[in-house]
């Protein structure tokens, strides 16, 4: 077991690295406005067996989940999703048996209750995607991590060091950010957990069981430092093998970066059950030190209760009004008119590129308008349902070498679900989310539904309906048939008539 | 009387001119609108139609294209809008099915009527001239193809062209299910009587006798011809497209939800019984085949197979599952054959009561439909859910009169003659 902690400082924070207290089993300093990163590596013998033999049947596994609440952040921790657990894998044979999901699963209830059971509720993930991308795709929405944490406790805590363990998992209702992944290749699990910036006190215990690395770091250029990178320095130690820090400077290309400005998003009103989702983007414009093709991107993560429908995003008059250049992606199936309750998928992810305003490089602020659709839901008491439909990713994608090295860089986060929709090489510079309301970056929704007291009347009253207009429709049957038979009774007298003559 | 303008206006001429340049105006207007405005004139289904035909014109299935739920006959004869420039094609079609359905209209009226080209000109101006169909058919709906087929298969019927009305009846079947209720009303109609044949004067002595009076070669020529048109298509497509046919084609109209809202009665109680797996709704069903198929056309086809096909169509729709605008189509096809001599015309009164009650339940329906889809009020129930009810009694009464009218149809010739 690996771990290392980071604590990154922004650029006006002034830090004295002697302040730092370093002993062989613990690193203390006084408190600082930086946000940090814990990260842990595993190997699958050090993991409970239970889910070390649950990995051995994935060829890879990646569990990705964002804070609903809005957070403050820095360069290079600045990649965003969706709020709520992002879950994707790949079994490791290609037969698809169903034990592993169903023991995916039955893990996975460990972050709470997760809708996962149903055998259709994971989407193909791979379509469009770059090679070496997840099989298989799903999300739940998950406000915190509390109860994972607390679940987690008696599973992975044992031993002298369990009060430690549980502390540190304890301070995990705190973070905004969490992800686990585990490919068979390495045969190692990486777990990297983020806590916002705000100002915080250093303390780091050791590990009873490895190596554990703490670095206080912040934004710097070191010489011969590429345009495109990232630059960083401070000090780092290693607890029980440094009394001292040593400094640190050196630069990385970084996948993600941050653009400038923000953006809201809001369902325009009234919503009605085909509503329209408000992105409103300010101050907000392409990375200018690049020469490369850049573009804004909108990265939707909908749960089964909204939709897009992939053919009315198609036409290009329509989406221009909406200030949308293409659906670039939509994953499959979307059922266009199904019921949520017989809707198996989670849901749907759906890739938009923007179309920002052509004058000005630096509009003040504009809006694209996605639109979307409410699928029916079942009868509440009130006639009303609440729907809470997840923050998008926006960010602008701007094309670059094939070959850059991101994962060298110490701080890289791939498999967000959009990444693999683009070129290798690709930087992604996210836009800030600003929420409406709250303080959550989630956009809540009212979807009318019939009321639940309707059912006793609408059974009987429209069997009343029916049976009232079938019989008046058969009274007039039985009148017609009464005056003139079921043949041309009258044409056969017409008949008749003229015979006589 | 003197030819006023309006009676020159239904001539041939004139009456198609003015149909096919309404036509014309709407589908301009339509491209221009189109190429011009977000909002597009053109219907949903038909960009499922041609993204079907494009699939079918690069080989391969319709069904590719989710919701596509008709036959490939359909796709096939739209394969020239995969081409960007004919991208129209389909609705040229549609608008001249229209117009040969006119045709047909007039042609039943006068031959088989013996109505004035004027007079006829006049009734089938209902359907040609009908702004509401001339839309439907420009923004690209298939179901002016119905209006061709249902008056083409009734033109057949009634100059005893069995062999073609075989076809035609197998072919609409295949196409879009509902004619079948035609079926047994065609069939009840082709006595001796009707087919000019000479009839025997003696009373059936016995049910069995009378059974075996109905089996005619007649009949039997009719069912052959039209039960292997319709099989015959059926195997070809699923020789080609497999399940997926059958599925979308068949199946999808007896399992589906129909959870969204529409003018049908049950539409709320669908919605509620969906919600709960266990409950089925297949009952449904049993009102409307007994209207559509058994009751009407026994008591009316033998006197007037028009107004029988009318009422059976009406019934279908008003008791169907599942009905929206363009289903009023299909009966709108015979008002020029059920109108004239029509208690709706002889009382204007009572006709402009029957217009104007349709037109009022559907603006009412169409209110709260709009507070639930565009200003998201829960207006399910009881607004939506009472409007639909009423809809519905206001359509079963309107379906009283035409099946008095209909009973009434050759007493009315004896009086007249």
């Amino acid at each position: 077991m690996r771990q290392r902690i980071t604590y990154f400082r922004p650029h006006d924070a002034d830090w004295d690295p002697n302040q730092l207290a370093i002993t062989d089993t613990s690193v203390h300093g006084p408190a600082l406005p930086a946000l940090k990163e814990h990260k842990i590596t595993l190997t699958l013998p050090e993991l409970p067996s239970e889910l070390a033999g649950l990995l051995r049947d994935l060829e890879q596994l990646h569990l990705r989940w964002a804070t609903p609440a809005s957070y403050d952040t820095l360069e290079p921790f600045s990649s965003r999703i969706s709020p709520g657990l992002h879950v994707s894998y790949t079994p490791a044979k290609e037969d698809h048996d169903p034990r592993n999901r169903e023991k995916l699963c039955t893990a996975l209830q460990a972050f709470g209750r997760l809708d996962c059971s149903s055998p259709d509720v994971f989407v193909n993930f791979s379509d469009g995607r770059q090679p070496g991308s997840p099989a298989l795709f799903f999300y739940n929405e998950l406000e915190k991590l509390d109860g994972f944490a607390k679940r987690l406790g008696p599973v992975v805590c044992s031993g002298p060091s369990a009060t430690e363990c549980r502390k540190q998992l304890h301070e995990l209702k705190d973070a905004v950010s969490l992800d686990m992944s585990y490919d068979s290749t390495s045969e190692a699990v990486k777990i990297q957990a983020l806590w916002p910036l705000q100002k915080r006190e250093i303390s780091v215990p050791a590990s009873p069981k490895g190596r554990t690395e703490v670095g206080i770091l912040g934004r710097d250029a070191p010489p011969g430092m590429e345009p495109h990178e990232i630059g960083v320095s401070g000090v780092l130690t290693v607890i029980g093998e440094q009394k001292e820090p040593s400094p640190a400077l050196f630069a990385f290309a970084s996948r993600h970066r941050a653009a400038s400005g923000s953006f809201t998003s809001r369902f325009q009103q009234p919503t009605g059950l085909h509503p329209t989702l408000q992105l409103r983007l300010s101050k907000t414009a392409a990375p200018l030190d690049e020469d490369a093709e850049c573009a804004p991107y909108a990265y939707l993560t909908l749960p089964k209760v909204i939709f897009a429908d992939r053919y009315q995003l198609a036409d290009e008059l329509f989406l221009a009004s909406k200030n949308l250049t293409a659906a670039k992606y939509v994953s499959e199936p979307v059922d266009l008119e199904a019921p949520a309750y017989t809707t198996k998928p989670w849901g749907s992810n759906v890739l938009l590129q923007l179309a920002p305003p052509k004058d000005g490089a630096e509009a003040e602020e504009w809006t694209a308008e996605v639109p979307l659709h409410l699928r029916y839901l079942k009868p509440t008491p009130t006639g009303k349902e609440e729907a809470g439909i997840p923050y998008p990713a926006v960010f602008w994608a701007c094309e670059g070498d094939k070959d850059t090295a991101y994962t060298v860089s110490p701080f890289d986060r791939a498999t967000l679900g959009y990444d693999g929709l683009f070129e290798p090489g690709t930087t992604f510079w996210h836009v800030s989310p600003k929420p409406e309301a709250g303080g959550r970056l989630i956009n809540n929704i009212s979807v009318p539904v019939v009321t639940e007291g309707a059912s006793q009347w609408v059974g009987i009253g429209t069997a009343v309906a029916v049976v009232l207009g079938f019989a008046w429709v058969l009274l007039t049957l039985v009148g017609g048939y009464a005056k003139s038979g079921h043949g041309a009774v009258a044409a056969k007298k017409e008949d008749e008539d003229k015979k006589e003559k | 009387m003197p030819p006023s303008l309006l009676t020159t206006l239904f001539r041939p001429a004139p009456l198609f001119s003015l149909a096919a340049l309404l036509r014309l105006v709407l589908l301009l207007y339509g491209t221009w609108q189109d190429a011009h405005s977000a909002v597009k004139y053109t219907d949903i289904d038909y960009l499922v139609f041609t993204d079907a035909a494009r699939s079918v014109s690069r080989g391969l299935s319709p069904y590719a294209r989710e919701t596509y739920r008709y036959t490939p006959l359909l796709a096939w004869l739209l394969v020239p809008t995969a081409s960007p420039r004919l991208f129209s094609f389909g609705k040229v079609v549609f608008a001249l099915a229209d117009l040969l359905a006119g045709w047909l209209i007039v042609r039943v009226l006068r031959k088989q009527r013996g109505m004035s080209a004027e007079r006829a000109g006049a009734f089938a101006a209902i359907w040609l001239w009908n702004p509401m169909v001339a839309t439907i058919s420009t923004r690209g709906s298939s179901e002016g193809l119905l209006g061709v087929l249902t008056m083409a298969l009734l033109w057949a019927v009634e100059g005893r062209r069995i062999g073609v009305a075989g076809l035609i009846l197998g072919l609409s079947v295949h196409f879009k299910i509902y004619p079948f209720i035609y079926a047994p009303a065609i069939i009840w109609w082709m006595d001796d009587e009707h087919l000019g044949k000479k009839k025997t004067s003696k009373p059936p002595a016995a049910l069995a006798e009378a059974v075996l009076r109905l089996v005619s070669p007649e009949r039997i020529k009719l069912t052959l011809i039209s039960l292997s048109t319709f099989m015959g298509l059926n195997v070809l497509m699923y020789y080609i497209y497999g399940t997926p046919f059958l599925t979308h084609s068949y199946f999808h109209h007896v399992t589906r939800i129909d959870h969204r809202h529409n003018f049908s009665p049950y539409n709320i109680y669908l919605y509620l019984a969906s919600a709960n797996p266990s409950s089925s709704s297949l009952h449904a069903f049993l009102p409307q085949l007994l209207l559509s198929c058994l009751l009407i056309p026994f008591v009316l086809a033998k006197k007037d197979l028009a107004t029988s096909m009318m009422a059976q169509t009406f019934a279908f729709v008003t008791f169907n599952k599942v009905c929206t605008s363009q289903y009023f189509l299909w009966y709108m096809i015979f008002l020029p054959l059920y109108l004239p001599g029509s208690s709706m015309l002889r009382d204007p009164r009572r006709g402009i009561t029957a217009l104007l009650l349709w037109v009022l339940g559907q603006a009412a329906w169409l209110q709260q439909g709009y507070e639930l889809e565009f200003l998201g009020v829960s207006t399910f129930f009881p607004g939506l859910w009472l409007a639909s009810l009423a809809f519905f009694l206001i359509n079963c009464w309107i379906l009283g009169i035409i099946i008095s009218d209909g009973a009434e149809r050759s007493i009315q010739k004896v009086h007249t003659s």
